[in-house]
């Protein structure tokens, strides 16, 4: 194990803070899956005192309830993640600085890469605890149904992805910063400036659509479809990578419990042709779920396709390749040139010097 | 040699720190960096250690340049500054294993080395013990450990002695001697040179970033006073014949006569002292008292730091040191800026 990251964690793991705050994240985690649970319920019952089926409908509840608490707990992590990474990482480099030991740790065998990487091991390795601790809480979407393991291991992956990136683009800041004021401010900044940014690029692109502009309109699977367009800001978006990892936006279905994806989907939606679609989620042309489901899923039910919480249209071809690719490409990009910045700061001697000495020398 | 600078030059923005320093610090030597504060030691001393690029100018340690190869060159050289970096919440032997795993020592063969580091250091008792509640001179010796955790050949330290109390600097000095024993090369700076009087085999005269005089501490003094100062007390009435004999010789000079007592100036080493008292005695003068005194490395300092960073009037013979008009307020700033 990488020897700076053995000894942060050593010392990490020796005081009483570590423990407490990771009972307490479980503690707060549990209280949310709850919340959300009874939200729900709650929600789904009172919707499905209008269906007829019952006991199918209570089916059909418990997935769409399952899927709601799993969009819940995967947002409130990379929402968790987003806040906490940078605090965590943004003391890694400033914080050996200030205490003097940067220097020891330059003139040992470590390279300014495993340092960096050390670091980052460290920043993580917390964040990952309290990822892995809530991870049983996951259990429960999938007891009630709607959500498969895949869904889950590919929107944590994307999580883990994302906390990657902003403590890489954390330690970056913390190798530049002289102060750890300065390095924590900075490293929320960056944080935020990269995902709100992307959330602001994505909006100002989204909104240059109308549903009107969208092109010669059809019907595919009943659904009225478009040529679509590419949004580009979503490849940079670590949130919308991770609802486009962890669920199909194109899986039509008539949802009692509206999930907390809805309004992430909108663009992936207007993606693949269905800006009328995106923007029915995203409550933008008067609609919202209620009537949407009131339409679609009850009109004339039980006909074959409008049942609640299953597809209407679960074949629907894509237009254009999946986000979290993309997504997950342009995070490791940024990762990696966040790592080689911040060792290059802490590389010594310093290779343009180096290359300074050598043309002085040679003169 | 061990550690060569040839016309080394670096500079922190508009301070020159080293403006063509030339050191060789020979295999097992014990090499006394001395100067005033911001003469250039520390960054001496980085640029030593691979911490720090040069402007211009040739280095090799051990044969190797510190900016090819920065981690060949950290293989053989260990490294103490003049702060102590601590990790709250590790134990001392935790301390020295972190370290000793950056050092890419074996996990298996770590705890034999901590083991005996702290039996050299004298902490075996504190194994346990909070880095934290160490006094200074646990932590410097721990910060000695800490540098010698790879076994490298060559030993830098910044001001080891800095805010230790006597008992704590005679057990440091114990300390460095018994490592040079074992065949180490060490290089150290200090400023409390009555500590680096009787144990460097070697100094360097750093000022505003020359090396003004180099070599064995002896020549080293010679060549800066180039002359030792003597008291003679004769036994009987033999003062006007002393004085004659003593007027008469070329290694004389700045003769005081005070009841019984001589003093003088002699330009020459213990075989011009020998044959002057030997020239005394044929002449029938009692000599009662002869004593030899030879500048400290104190005196040096202080007349060195007294003039503002300026050799004195008398500087070594072949020294290249040129006039120069930066200011020792400015060689202060660059030490502290040195990282």
């Amino acid at each position: 194990m990488n020897p700076v990251a053995r000894r942060e964690l050593q010392e990490r793991f020796r005081t009483i803070r570590s423990p407490l705050v990771l009972s307490v994240w479980v503690l707060a985690a549990g209280v949310v899956t709850f919340l959300a649970f009874v939200v729900a319920s709650n929600s789904a019952s009172g919707q499905l005192r209008n269906v007829t089926a019952a006991g199918l409908g209570s089916v059909a509840a418990a997935a769409s309830i399952g899927r709601f608490v799993l969009h819940s707990l995967l947002l409130g992590m990379i929402i968790a993640i987003i806040f906490v990474v940078p605090g965590q990482a943004a003391v890694a480099v400033v914080g050996e600085r200030e205490r003097q030991t940067l220097p020891l740790l330059q003139v040992s065998q470590l390279s300014s890469w495993r340092i960096i990487i050390g670091k980052l091991w460290s920043a993580l390795a917390y964040i990952s605890l309290l990822l892995i601790a809530t991870t049983p809480l996951m259990v429960i979407p999938v007891l009630l149904g709607g959500v498969t393991i895949g869904d889950i291991l590919a929107g944590l992956g994307m999580v883990a992805v994302t906390a990657v990136m902003v403590g890489a683009v954390s330690l970056w800041v913390s190798a530049r910063a002289t102060s750890m004021q300065g390095a924590v401010l900075g490293a929320y900044v960056w944080t935020v400036t990269i995902v709100i940014g992307a959330m602001g690029l994505l909006i100002a692109e989204f909104f240059l659509l109308e549903p009107e502009d969208m092109g010669s309109e059809r019907i595919v699977s009943g659904l009225q479809r478009d040529e679509g367009r590419e949004l580009y800001s979503t490849w940079i978006n670590p949130i919308i990578g991770m609802v486009d990892a962890s669920a199909v936006a194109t899986d039509f279905r008539t949802e009692i419990v509206a999930s907390p994806y809805r309004t992430f989907q909108g663009p992936l939606l207007v993606r693949q042709g269905f800006a009328a679609d995106a923007f029915d989620r995203l409550s933008l042309r008067g609609f919202n779920d209620f009537e949407v489901f009131l339409e679609r899923g009850f009109r004339g039910f039980p006909q074959p396709g409008s049942l609640p919480g299953v597809s209407v249209a679960s074949n629907v071809p894509p237009i254009r390749g999946a986000v979290w690719p993309r997504a997950l490409v342009f995070q490791i990009l940024v990762t990696l040139a966040a790592l080689w910045a911040a060792q290059r700061k802490i590389d010594v001697p310093r290779p343009s010097r180096r290359r300074k000495a050598r043309r002085a020398y040679a003169t | 040699m061990i550690v060569e600078f040839e016309s080394v030059k670096k500079r922190y923005g508009k301070v020159q720190a080293l403006d063509g320093a030339d050191l060789q610090v020979p295999e097992g030597a014990i090499m006394g960096l001395i100067g005033p504060n911001g003469a250039g030691k520390t960054t001496s001393m980085l640029i030593i250690t691979a911490l720090l690029g040069r402007d211009g100018g040739r280095v090799r340690v051990g044969g190797i340049d510190p900016e090819r190869d920065p981690l060949a060159v950290r293989r053989h050289v260990g490294y103490m500054p003049d702060f102590f970096g601590v990790y709250e919440g590790l134990r001392v032997n935790e301390y020295l294993e972190f370290f000793a795993a950056t050092q890419r020592i074996r996990p298996v063969a770590r705890p034999a080395v901590v083991a005996d580091l702290l039996a050299l250091v004298d902490l075996e008792d504190k194994a346990d013990a909070d880095v934290n509640t160490l006094s200074r001179g646990m932590k410097q010796r721990l910060s000695l450990a800490r540098a010698l955790v790879h076994d490298p050949d060559l030993l830098v330290l910044d001001e080891p002695a800095s805010g230790l109390d006597p008992r704590a600097r005679v057990h440091l000095r114990e300390l460095i001697s018994e490592l040079h024993r074992m065949g180490r090369t060490i290089v150290i700076s200090s400023h409390i040179l009555s500590e680096l009087e009787g144990l460097c085999s070697h100094m360097a005269i750093v000022d505003e970033g020359h090396i003004m005089a180099m070599g064995e501490v002896d020549d080293v003094r010679a060549k800066l006073f180039g002359h030792r100062k003597v008291t003679l007390r004769v036994a009987g009435a033999g003062i006007p014949e002393a004085e004659r004999v003593l007027r008469g010789s070329e290694h004389v000079g700045d003769l005081e006569v005070y009841r019984n007592t001589i003093e003088f100036s002699l330009d020459g080493e213990e075989d011009e002292s020998a044959t002057l008292v030997a020239e005394l005695v044929a002449a029938g003068v009692g000599v009662g008292e002869w004593r030899v005194e030879r500048a400290g490395l104190e005196e040096l300092f202080l007349q060195l730091t007294e003039n503002g960073g300026r050799l004195p009037a008398t500087p070594s013979p072949g020294s290249d040191r040129t006039a120069n008009s930066s200011s020792a307020a400015a060689a202060d700033a660059a030490e502290g800026s040195a990282p």
